[in-house]
This record gives structure tokens, C-alpha cells and sequence, in this order.
């Protein structure tokens, strides 16, 4: 039917068919991700305004109540005290062949960045994969997120290295 | 030089290389097989498919195949040589004690090499909805790689352990039992379409009456002619060509058979380059 190299001709077009339904997933997705965006941060811009009346009301109240110590004193007691000091802090986890050394900042009493120092002996490609659950990190403040799947040891070992940093982070 | 010598040297080269990717990148095969898992599970999760690190071994390593056709295997991939030491070893045993494990017919072998494509859909379609990591500790590649990064697997493995070690007595009774029957990257190459120019083919004119030497000796159970429903799976051991009476069998590319030395040592080095480029080099 095709002639010469029949499976040959048959198994380009499969992969040209499953590289176009990759292509066009991704394509459709990165559209779809650009209208949500657009309709969160209108919603976002919504919510805020509202929260910025709550706060005047609120802060309405304050200025009535002044002078009452127990109420200001109520509010400072309600801001959440963060449980990490400021700081520089490193820690080890066991990654795949080695251990893995990360480096957290905390500012303001949060994490503000985490590097991997060192990797040991994984691979490259592995880490490169792992750092990964990074974002994720920053994005929870916290070192208990899911693994990048096919890169778990090097992730666990990640996960493992900040949790340590963040331990030593809580002081006594 | 004779033929008989050249044979010896075109195995100790086989051998050097497989050796040296044994140590320096066994984990080659895990992360392009990773790639793919990647695809499906940013599918499932509703993620952009990016060019991650692991699909860029995918990518690297498929077109490598589609150019060059199965080097990779032949040659480079960890599990492949630890399929052929144990399986050199099993046949030295074989041959000191005069007694030899009973070969499958041919038509099973047939059957068997379907069920590679099998473990392939099973593990995209459990990355695909997310029941993957339910299986962890079951991948005897992961047992492997634990072994390779010289790390002793823990109790969660057991089902992976036992797994790799009926695999290894697979290994030891048939010539690359796994990367025919089981490997679900094997059948991802086999799939690829490798220019049919790399592919071995013979000069069946030129053939000895009722010779069958490269079929007898080929691992993967070919025809040896170019462009078929199996060609997929040649793994490019170059052992038609080295037991063929009159060197027969060739490549499409001119002169050139594909056993040369030199371009064997081509394609190894154009290999590890790309190996070290996707950052899947140790020490």
C-alpha cells in the first residue's frame, strides 16, 4: 500500500500524531491557563477591595474601642508569630546515592528561598527534576509536599534536608 | 586479519563499552523511560508537558534511535548488560557441565515479545491515574538502580527484589530475555521508526543455500531484512554480522556494514556525549 519501508512510513506518522497531541494539549492548556489568570485576578482585585472595607470597618472599631488595653492587646495576640527565626540554615537528607545539603533562608519568618548545595553522587537530571517540590515548598511553607514523580529519591531527600534546616530554624 | 580474531576484538569492544556505561551512566534507560511516565502523569494532573530534564533524555535518546537505530541498547544500556554478563555467565556453566536449558519455541518467543508493550501501557495508564505511587517498592528497576548507587534496598522493596530476581533467571536462560519480552522502553524503540538506511538487512542472493547463521545466532529472533514488522527490535549486537560466512549483511549506508570498529567507537562517543549533555554522567 505504501511501497518501499511500509513500517517505517507507518511508525512516522504515529509519532507524528503523538507529538501533535502533545503539542496541541499544551497549546490548548497554555490558553486555557492565560483566561483563568485573567479571571482570578479580576476576582483577586474584587476580593481585595472588599477586604479593604472590611479593614476600614474594622479599624473604624479600633479607633472607638482605643483606650480599652485588653482589645489592642487581643489583636497583637492574634497576629500569628512565626514558629521559624530569621536566618541561614543548612540541612541533610539521603538522597539516591548520597546526601543531599540545602540551604534555607528565612526572612520576616518566612521561607524566602532554598538551595541545594550539594547532591552527592545522583545524577544531575534526577536533582534537576527534584528541585521541583522547591516551588512547592515556597508556595506552602512547608517541607511536606508530594515528590516529583520519577525523581521520589532525590525529592524525599530534598524534603528530608529542608525539614532538618527548618528544625534547626525553631531555635530551642 | 582473521576472521576469527576480528570476532574476538568486535566482542572485548562490545564489552569495554557496555562496562564503561555501566559505570559511569547506568541510569540512562530509567530516565528516558521517566520521560515518558512524565508526559502522561502531567496529563493526568492537568500540567503543561515542559521539556523537563527527564523528557529531554526521552527526546535525546528516541531521536539517537530513530538515527542510528538501537545502539543504545546493544551497547549502552545497564540493564541490557547485566542481562548479557548474566546470560554469558549462565552459558559458560552451560557449556562446562554439557547440558543446555531447553530453548521456547519459536512461536511463544513470539508471543512473549507482546508483552513488553503490555508493561508499557500498564505503567503509563497507572501514572495516568495517579495509582503509580501505590506500586512503589515493586519496580525492579529501582531494586537495580538502588544496586547500581551502591545502596541496599530496604523491606519496601521486597515485591521489586523478587521481581528482579526472576528476571535475572530469565536473563540467564535466554539472550536479553528482558530487553525482548519485558522492557517497556524496548518497546517504545520498537515503535520508533528508525531510518530504514540503519537498519541490518542481507543480500539473500548472495546467501549459502539453506543458511541461517545470523537467524540461529540472533538474540531477538530476526529475519535480518531491512524494513519489517520486526525490525524494531534489533538491539544492533552486530552478531549476524560476526557469524555470517561471507559477511553478508549490511547497513544501507554504502560500503558500510555497521560492525566496523570505527564506526561503533563513533557512535559510542556521539552516545556519551549526549549522556554527558543530559547530565546522566557520574563522577
Amino acid at each position: 500500500m505504501l511501497g518501499e519501508n511500509t513500517h517505517f512510513k507507518i511508525k512516522v506518522i504515529n509519532l507524528i500524531a503523538i507529538v501533535a497531541v502533545i503539542y496541541i494539549y499544551n497549546l490548548n492548556l497554555s490558553l486555557w491557563e492565560t483566561t483563568e489568570t485573567l479571571k482570578f485576578q479580576e476576582t483577586r482585585a474584587d476580593m481585595a477591595e472588599k477586604q479593604l472595607t472590611e479593614l476600614e470597618s474594622s479599624l473604624d472599631n479600633l479607633v472607638k474601642q482605643y483606650g480599652d488595653k485588653s482589645a489592642a492587646q487581643e489583636i497583637s495576640a492574634s497576629v500569628p508569630q512565626s514558629k521559624w527565626k530569621d536566618g541561614v540554615y543548612q540541612g541533610e537528607g539521603a538522597g539516591f546515592a548520597g546526601n543531599i545539603l540545602v540551604e534555607v533562608t528565612i526572612e520576616n519568618g518566612v521561607i524566602a528561598n532554598i538551595e541545594v548545595l550539594d547532591y552527592g553522587n545522583d545524577d544531575e537530571a534526577y536533582v534537576n527534576m527534584a528541585v521541583g517540590v522547591i516551588d512547592a515548598m515556597l508556595e506552602t511553607q512547608s517541607s511536606e509536599v508530594d515528590a516529583v514523580s520519577g525523581a521520589t529519591f532525590s525529592s524525599n531527600g530534598i524534603k528530608a534536608a529542608v525539614a532538618a534546616a527548618l528544625q534547626e530554624a525553631e531555635g530551642e | 586479519m582473521d576472521r576469527k580474531k576480528r570476532k574476538k576484538i568486535q566482542k572485548g569492544i562490545r564489552l569495554g563499552i557496555q562496562i564503561l556505561f555501566l559505570l559511569v551512566a547506568p541510569a540512562v534507560f530509567t530516565s528516558a523511560f521517566a520521560g515518558a511516565k512524565y508526559i502522561v502523569t502531567q496529563f493526568a494532573a492537568g500540567e503543561l508537558v515542559e521539556l523537563s530534564a527527564f523528557l529531554k533524555t526521552l527526546l535525546a535518546i528516541g531521536l539517537f534511535t530513530i538515527i542510528f537505530g538501537r545502539f543504545f541498547c546493544g551497547y549502552a544500556c545497564a540493564f541490557g548488560t547485566l542481562g548479557d554478563i548474566i546470560f554469558m555467565i549462565s552459558s559458560g556453566i552451560q557449556k562446562k557441565i554439557k547440558k543446555k536449558l531447553p530453548k521456547l519455541p519459536e512461536t511463544v518467543s513470539h508471543l512473549l515479545k507482546n508483552v513488553k508493550y503490555v508493561v508499557l501501557a500498564g505503567v503509563l495508564f497507572a501514572c495516568m491515574f495517579g495509582i503509580y505511587d501505590r506500586f512503589r517498592g515493586s519496580s525492579p528497576w529501582d531494586v537495580f538502580s538502588m544496586l547500581t548507587s551502591l545502596r541496599i534496598p530496604g523491606k519496601e522493596y521486597l515485591i521489586g527484589v523478587i521481581l528482579l530476581a526472576f528476571i535475572m533467571i530469565g536473563m540467564a536462560w535466554e539472550e536479553r530475555f528482558f530487553c525482548k519480552y519485558l522492557c517497556p522502553m524496548g518497546g517504545i524503540f520498537t515503535l520508533l521508526p528508525i531510518l530504514p538506511r540503519s537498519l541490518y538487512r542481507r543480500n539473500r542472493e548472495n546467501c549459502f543455500p539453506g543458511c541461517s547463521a545470523c537467524e540461529r545466532q540472533c538474540p531477538v529472533h530476526l529475519k535480518i531484512d531491512g524494513d519489517s514488522v520486526d525490525s524494531g527490535e534489533c538491539i544492533q549486537c552486530n552478531q549476524c554480522l560476526e557469524n555470517c560466512p561471507k559477511e553478508n549483511i549490511s547497513t544501507g549506508f554504502g560500503k558500510i556494514k555497521g560492525n566496523e570498529i570505527w564506526v561503533i567507537l563513533v557512535k559510542a562517543v556521539v552516545l556519551f556525549l549526549l549522556c554527558m549533555y543530559l547530565d546522566l554522567t557520574r563522577w
